[in-house]
């Protein structure tokens, strides 16, 4: 799985410059990572609060281990989001830092992810945790649509340089690449958030066992 | 290439060689966690007369 992921993810790196400019885009092909990662996140995001619900429905532990999986690996996308959003506006407006919307909603949905994955850590009590993350998880993907997603769209027009539509005016090469692109880091970040999961749940089991020995 | 695909390609391969990096070593730790468990699994399940216990 990992060296399919590997080949996956190099063809679409090799296919990302081979695909021609797009007008009004400097370094187009940074809009090939930095727009599957802004994806991935959202997606992470969406996949926490829903697990999240499903732990706070069932009790049951490995919806809990999903939760903070798929928590963990969009906040890890949303990094790199962040990062190669600053590539994209260095290459495209002449400053890694505009103040632009979008930069901003995307750091605020980071920080307040970073708050609640410290939060979750500094709690002793197992299952007080794993209700306090189930609703951060719910009240942290509204903040990330709306940092991420609408905040840009309700300002006044011309505020925001990010743009908006390229794929739909691109050509047919562009998009194929760029489906290309968003099904392999989704690949990539579903088979990390799978191995984290079980991680978290065998660590829990070998925890309980070492209480079980006492 | 100009200089700014060289700087994105550049940004691009350090960040995609510390996923795949972090991916592989994230999956050498799953398996041997899973690998402990096991043994300790075993270790705690009584042994049948006569058997003997398989160990790593």
């Amino acid at each position: 799985m990992n060296v399919l992921i590997g080949i996956w993810i190099t063809i679409s790196i090799i296919a990302a410059f081979l695909v021609p400019e797009v007008r009004e885009l400097n370094a187009t092909p940074i809009a090939f990572f930095h727009v599957p990662m802004a994806i991935t996140m959202f997606g992470c995001f969406f996949a926490a609060a829903g697990s999240g619900i499903g732990w706070l429905a069932t009790k049951q532990e490995k919806w809990d281990a999903w939760s903070l999986a798929w928590g963990e690996v969009g906040f890890a996308a949303g990094c790199i989001t962040f990062l190669t959003g600053l590539v994209f506006a260095g290459a495209n407006w002449g400053a890694y830092w505009t103040g632009d919307p979008q930069q901003v909603g995307v750091l605020g949905t980071l920080m307040l992810y970073a708050a609640m994955l410290s939060l979750r850590s500094a709690i002793d009590d197992d299952g007080k945790k794993r209700n306090f993350w189930a609703v951060y998880s719910l009240f942290g993907v509204l903040v990330a649509c709306f940092g991420g997603y609408i905040y840009s769209r309700i300002v006044p027009p011309n505020a925001s340089l990010h743009p908006n539509g390229t794929l739909k005016s691109s050509s047919e090469i562009y998009k194929f690449v760029f489906t290309f692109n968003i099904l392999g880091f989704f690949l990539l970040m579903s088979r990390i958030t799978f191995l984290r999961a079980k991680l978290e749940r065998i660590t829990n089991r070998l925890h309980e066992m070492s209480w079980e020995t006492i | 290439m100009g200089n700014k695909e060289m700087f994105v390609l550049a940004v691009t391969l350090i960040t995609w060689a510390g996923v795949f990096v972090y991916l592989v070593r994230l999956d050498g730790l799953a398996k041997k966690l899973e690998r402990e468990l096991k043994y300790r699994e075993e270790e705690k399940a009584p042994v049948e007369w006569g058997e003997s216990r398989p160990r790593d």
